[in-house]
């Protein structure tokens, strides 16, 4: 009999549009547009390129010109340099080819630009960083000539506070996190299947579950057959909508294929008894419940950030306890974690949350919907 | 003759409303048991607490001798319902909800194929079985909740008026089928608020109303419960008070109306009513067009008893 239940809810979710267009369409059709939009953003806006400047009179400094053949070398490249004379760096000055014009003379060095910007800025600080260093070395060679080898030496040295480490390869896109956030909302769609099964299996909530509940099936067997059908339906669901971002549309999610496969393992199940909780609270009809259950699910994943990017950032620091018990926000973090700090303890303590809120979820529905007989119908 | 169901002193209350008032009822097995009363006077609630449903406060219920509870599974599956709202799976096609349903009985796959072929044949959707019940009329839809209630040939039936919304060639298909039903050995419980249905069909009827049981019997029993044993009508024009008053002193006469078109006389006895009324017309040279003669009704015996129509407590 339970095989019986297992095969009939199978059937039945297959044929459910609405189950099917929430589990499956919905992301790949996000997804698609998410790429559409944010793909090469921040490759054009947020990495940094070289900026293009002209040189004019570079011969006439022949340290100045050494310094540039420095920072031309590949890993330290600040500059694309075009060296020219005066009148055709003014012409690509005009026509935005360049940032800025350099002029080198053998007494001084003027930078010429017409706007501002990030790029103007990195020029000009290279400069005064050049007219700085210069400047010493200069005075030393006159007032101490000896200590000219040691006073180069230390000006080569960077000194800084802070030094970067990475602690992956991961893909550091802050768009990416988007994506996080709509598998997120996925495994929480999983809710849907959660009510249903509640709501169908429940005498008090639906006429089929009046018939179902005088069979000589019994609730248990009948609700654990039903559950396990629509897990497995919405996580290979969620398999081919992550498929579909992770090989189609190729978006480096900084975590391995099989790490997001378990990830997805326990964000469904979440998802499943989320809605198999609100399904059995109450005799409120299924419509309402559905509203419930979508007004919940979107809520939890616009404050993990799906629709506003900076939202969690806000939730983390107005209240930043909402953050460590959001499932939405949960399962995007057991993504970004894994992405930017490798599986480690926060990655732990996500899965910990997320698979205590699926027992307590669970074990919530299943007592509550656990009537043998009705105060009504 | 063994009892199919006992229910004995059933109370149920929804907080003030006393749904079920010290309800008792006896079926036999093979019969089919009409369960009559208006909307609102607890049939619904009877059967959910005979199929433990429903909670209830007092009392006791049993089928086929033993305690019913949630837990019963060795006499749920002697039981089917048909209820009175369409219960059925929309992703399934005819056969598919049929074959759900009776597999929630039957294991053995080979038994439940025949007994869902039987079950399509019997309700007639042959040619129905591959569509989806968005597809059915309403008619249809109603043979298809039949035949899932059935299909696993259940040995107590119980019909929750089945026949709501129903066209006529639909409801004589179901009213035909369940006299087959009980012909090859199933007890019936039946529940209406059509007492034409009811006195059609069942062999002993059950009238309720708020809560309670009001009387019950076979047709025959009940009709002779109330003072009424027929009322003769005539149409006729023109009456006089003295005409009026001669005709209330004919024998067994007990009750004389007259609206100026109609006259009504309803008896308590008498073989030869007709005759004599027709006697006094001819003698009196009074000219009448039709006559009618009725025996009571379920209604007849429900109105006696409550003082209302079936129908006007709907």
């Amino acid at each position: 009999m339970f095989l019986h239940c297992f095969k009939y809810a199978f059937k039945m979710l297959l044929k459910t549009k609405v189950l099917v267009f929430w589990t499956m369409l919905f992301p790949i059709i996000l997804g698609t547009l998410f790429n559409a939009v944010f793909s090469n953003i921040y490759e054009s806006e947020t990495l940094f390129r070289e900026v293009p400047v002209a040189v004019v009179g570079a011969d006439d400094n022949s340290a100045f010109k050494a310094v540039l053949d420095e920072i031309e070398k590949d890993g330290t490249k600040l500059f694309t340099i075009s060296y020219t004379d005066e009148q055709e760096a003014l012409d690509m000055l005009r026509d935005g080819d360049i940032k800025g014009i350099i002029y080198s003379d053998d007494l001084a060095l003027e930078l010429t630009v017409n706007t501002t910007g990030v790029d103007v800025s990195i020029i000009k600080s290279f400069l005064d960083r050049y007219k700085s260093m210069a400047g010493v070395i200069s005075d030393v060679a006159v007032s101490s000539p000896e200590k000219l080898g040691d006073t180069i030496e230390s000006l080569e040295k960077q000194i800084a506070p802070l030094t970067a480490a990475e602690y992956t390869e991961g893909n550091t896109d802050p768009y990416v996190t988007y994506f996080y956030n709509l598998l997120a909302m996925t495994a929480l769609f999983a809710s849907l299947s959660g009510m249903y099964i509640c709501i169908v299996n429940q005498a008090n909530l639906s006429d089929s579950g009046a018939r179902l509940n005088i069979s000589t099936a019994g609730q248990r067997l009948r609700i654990t057959s039903w559950l396990i059908a629509f897990y497995i339906f919405q996580y290979i669901g969620i398999m081919i909508a992550s498929a579909y971002l992770y090989f189609v549309l190729k978006i480096d999610f900084g975590v391995s294929f099989g790490l997001t496969a378990l990830i997805n393992l326990l964000s469904v199940a979440c998802g499943l008894s989320l809605g198999f909780f609100i399904g059995a609270i109450g005799t409120i009809s299924e419509n309402t419940k559905r509203g419930i259950l979508l007004a919940v699910t979107l809520g939890l994943s616009f404050f993990s950030g799906l629709m506003i990017g900076g939202i969690s950032m806000l939730v983390e620091e107005y209240c930043p306890i909402f953050n460590r018990i959001n499932p939405a926000r949960l399962i995007a973090d057991c993504f970004y974690s894994v992405n930017i700090y490798g599986i480690g303890d926060r990655f732990e303590r996500n899965m910990i949350t997320i698979a205590v809120w699926t027992v307590l979820l669970m074990a919530g529905g299943l007592i509550l919907s656990h009537r043998k007989k009705y105060k009504s119908l | 003759m063994a009892l199919a169901v006992k229910i004995e002193n059933l109370v149920k209350r929804y907080k003030e409303l006393i749904a079920l008032d010290h309800f008792s009822l006896e079926i036999n097995e093979g019969e089919i048991f009409g369960l009559l009363g208006p909307n609102g006077s607890g049939k619904t609630t009877t059967i959910n607490c005979l199929l433990s449903l429903l909670d209830y406060d007092k009392g006791t219920v049993e089928v086929f001798g033993k305690k019913m509870t949630p837990e019963s599974y060795d006499i749920k599956k002697n039981i089917g319902v048909v209820m009175q709202n369409v219960a059925v799976f929309e992703q399934l096609t005819v056969r598919e909800n049929i074959d759900f349903f009776c597999g929630l009985y039957i294991r053995d796959k080979a038994k439940r194929k025949q007994y869902v072929d039987e079950a399509i044949e019997f309700v007639g959707l042959g040619d129905f079985e591959k569509f989806y019940p968005k597809k059915l009329s309403g008619g249809l839809l109603r043979r298809l909740n039949i035949a899932c209630g059935i299909a696993h040939k259940p040995k107590l039936i119980i019909f929750d008026e089945p026949t709501v919304a129903v066209d006529p060639q639909s409801r004589n298909k179901i009213l035909e089928g369940i006299k087959k039903l009980n012909e090859d050995g199933a007890t019936v419980i039946y529940t209406s608020h059509y007492m034409e249905e009811v006195e059609q069909l069942c062999t002993r009827i059950l009238i309720m109303d708020k809560g309670k049981s009001l009387a019950s019997g076979t047709k025959q029993e009940l009709k002779k419960m109330i003072k009424n044993t027929e009322t003769i009508e005539i149409e006729i024009s023109s009456l006089t008070e003295d005409n009026l008053r001669e005709i209330e002193k004919l024998p067994h006469a007990y009750d004389v109306s007259y609206d100026g078109s109609r006259l009504c006389v309803s008896y308590s006895g008498g073989k030869h009513n007709l005759t004599r009324i027709l006697e006094y017309m001819n003698t009196h040279e009074l000219l009448f067009g039709r006559v009618y003669s009725e025996l009571p009704t379920i209604n007849d015996v429900f109105l006696e008893i409550t003082g209302k129509e079936l129908r006007d407590s709907n």
